[in-house]
């Protein structure tokens, strides 16, 4: 059962019951008013027979100084009876053994039972349906021994009583369908947003995470909205992410079976080649070159692989260094490999002091290789250069003068396995993670690694170190200075 | 004796196959990106061109499009799904080899384009010695030498890998259509027919832990 409907259910059930009841109380009360205001009357009326009885014996005792004669009580009643007859009242004078008098109609079925103490006794008869009142009680005086019946007919109380009834049935059913419905309709409106945020939850719960509800109003149903769009929110954002990576995963993987295939098949084609070719000592030599570049090239792409996951991995063994210093030694270490190639390496620095708190060895290693990047953009002779500044944050830059890059290919370069020129790169040995190796150094020390690049200009790898790894020696010396 | 042209970027693997198609008797010219390969095609006559499809410069779906009529291709590549090797035949390769692949199944598949587009040879002239693949006679000195069918098989399977020396397993695969199976000796035995009946005793040469080789000098 829906929360509505529960709710629907329990307030109406409340209302009719309450209703219900109070109307039944009402109509009881007012039954009970119109019974006595009756029954006052009534009693009224036979008090003043009984007196008017007593007066006329006790007149006719001291004027005639006699006792009455039956047929005198018998007009005597008759006139009461014809006067309060036209009101459905009926009366009887009983006496010690037998009725006198008696209008009385014969269904009523008086019975004697007269208490021995009280001077009336009152009660309803139903006979038939038709509800009389009966009082019935001594007249005492010159009448002692007789009882006097007095009868009311009370079907008018009773009729006015059902028709009253009848009417509190009928509005209270009137109330209760336009409460109902009322109710109804309220409810519906009321749980609105829950079916909305019942559907939405749903939809969500399918996988579609870009469905967002709107709620209007300031109600705890318009907060919740608000809060489920932001859950909304953040668990399509975690999914992407999640998918990015699962793709960024997939590709890596494909990359690097394709990278595989390439070597190994070489690798074997030569190794038949040496096994059952008739062939010269030149080939075989040719073919044994084939192969020892290749399984190089496995090589290397295995060492990259365990530094990039290694970087992964790391936890950063931080200390504070200059930056000089890492320039230096990275120009030691790039040395011979520019030297062949006639390439010259300078180093700048905007402060002698500059200072930063870093994983040596992967800042080398991630400096090594845009040197290396360089160096292979480079035509033979020219130079490379290294900068350090520090304001606001600090930056160390590697700029080279040789081909540049094109804006698509700028897209790609921290892609696993791409590379700007692939025959030549492959042929160097490269396996196109550099890069990415060098970001993710980067992504470890906070900091951010761009490349600027004109097609026939030059590229210029900048590593900017925007979070508070570092410390502030930074701005304070170029302060002092 | 075919020229063929190939079309790779891979430096390794170029010249593995130049190697190999030199062994067995066929020449070779090779380029490593699109470029050439366009200039090579407009100026020389190939046989068969044998092409990567990535490529640098311009990549091998649009290489093939420039490939002079009556020219096959095949296409040898690392890209070995379902829609690849389909686009690569519908735009008219005449076979799709995917990396890696070996020596011996490159020769095969070479060898099947050019008799299906006939520029296989059809005859193979060693010392006194021709053998007509077409019409499958062979003749010392003009008179015909009695071969089963199962001799001739071998011997041209022999012919086709010249200088390349094939296992007794290989051997049986590819002329008995057996899998491996141990039964080695019947090589051995038809090796021994073949030697004596064309004379080749010093031709077919054992190949000591391996099998046999037919060699022919270059």
């Amino acid at each position: 059962m829906k929360f509505w409907q529960k709710a629907f259910v329990g307030i109406l059930l409340v209302f009719i019951i309450s209703l219900d009841i109070s109307l039944y109380l009402t109509s009881r009360y007012s039954f009970d008013l119109n019974l006595k205001r009756d029954t006052d009357r009534a009693l009224g009326e036979y008090h003043f027979i009984i007196n008017g009885l007593n007066d006329s014996i006790n007149s006719i005792h001291y004027r005639w100084e006699g006792q009455p004669s039956q047929a005198y009580y018998e007009s005597l009643m008759q006139s009461y009876a014809d006067y309060y007859g036209r009101q459905r009242v009926f009366l009887g004078l009983r006496g010690t053994d037998k009725m006198i008098f008696s209008n009385i109609p014969a269904d009523v079925g008086l019975s004697k039972e007269q208490p021995e103490h009280e001077a009336y006794t009152m009660r309803v008869k139903n006979s038939s349906g038709i509800h009389y009142l009966i009082i019935s009680g001594k007249i005492g005086g010159q009448l002692e021994g007789n009882d006097l019946v007095y009868v009311r007919d009370l079907t008018e109380l009773y009729r006015a009583n059902v028709q009253l009834t009848w009417y509190l049935v009928i509005v209270s059913i009137a109330v209760e369908i336009t409460l109902s419905l009322v109710l109804f309709l309220f409810l519906r409106k009321l749980t609105h947003p829950i079916r909305i945020l019942q559907s939405a939850t749903r939809t969500l719960s399918d996988g579609i995470y870009n469905s967002r509800i709107q709620v209007p109003g300031k109600d705890e149903f318009h907060d919740l909205a608000e809060n489920f769009n932001q859950m909304a929110e953040s668990i399509q954002d975690k999914m992407d992410e999640l998918d990015r990576n699962a793709r960024d995963k997939q590709r890596l993987i494909d990359n690097l079976a394709h990278e595989l295939r390439t070597p190994l098949t070489a690798i074997r084609g030569y190794a038949e080649y040496l096994q059952g070719a008739n062939t010269h000592e030149r080939n075989r030599i040719k073919a044994a070159d084939h192969m020892i570049r290749e399984i190089d090239r496995i090589k290397n792409l295995a060492f990259k692989l365990l530094d990039l996951s290694l970087a992964k991995n790391h936890c950063l063994e931080l200390q504070e260094i200059g930056v000089l210093e890492i320039f230096s030694q990275v120009k030691l270490m790039a040395e011979l490999a520019l030297k062949e190639r006639k390439l010259r390496l300078t180093l700048h620095a905007d402060s002698e002091l500059a200072k930063l708190t870093c994983d040596v060895v992967l800042l080398q290693s991630l400096l090594l290789n845009l040197v290396e990047n360089a160096a292979k953009a480079s035509t033979d002779g020219s130079v490379i250069e290294m900068y350090t500044y520090g304001n606001p944050v600090s930056v160390l830059e590697i700029r080279d003068y040789g081909m540049g890059m094109q804006e698509e290919q700028l897209q790609y370069v921290f892609e696993p396995f791409y590379r700007v020129d692939s025959a030549r790169s492959r042929n160097s040995g490269g396996v196109g993670l550099g890069l990415t190796l060098c970001r993710e150094i980067a992504r470890l020390h906070g900091a951010e690694l761009q490349l600027i690049s004109q097609p026939g200009e030059g590229t210029t790898a900048r590593l900017s170190f925007t979070t508070s790894l570092q410390p502030a020696e930074y701005s304070q010396m170029s302060a002092e200075i | 004796m075919a020229h063929l042209l190939i079309v790779e970027d891979e430096n390794s693997i170029n010249d593995l196959i130049a190697m190999n198609l030199t062994l067995v008797g066929h020449t070779c010219e090779q380029v490593y990106g699109g470029q050439h390969a366009l200039r090579y095609m407009k100026e020389n006559r190939y046989d068969l061109i044998i092409m990567d499809i990535m490529l640098p410069e311009v990549d091998g779906f649009t290489l093939i499009s420039s490939v002079p009529k009556n020219t096959p291709v095949i296409f040898l590549t690392a890209m070995g799904n379902l829609t690849d090797r389909v686009k690569g035949l519908q735009l008219g390769a005449d076979d799709y080899i995917v990396k890696p692949f070996e020596t011996i199944e490159l020769l095969a598949r070479i060898e099947a384009v050019l008799r299906r587009t006939n520029r296989s040879m059809q005859l193979f002239a060693l010392d006194d010695t021709v053998v007509n693949l077409d019409s499958r006679v062979v003749t010392i000195n003009g008179s015909e030498v009695d071969l089963t069918l199962r001799e001739f098989e071998l011997l041209e399977i022999l012919i086709k890998n010249k200088n390349i020396a094939l296992s007794r397993e290989k051997l049986l695969k590819l002329a008995w259509n057996y899998e491996y199976s141990g039964e080695t000796r019947t090589v051995d035995v038809h090796i021994q027919k073949l030697r004596k009946k064309l004379n080749w005793e010093h031709r077919i040469k054992t190949v000591y832990k391996l099998g046999y080789r037919l060699e022919v000098d270059s």
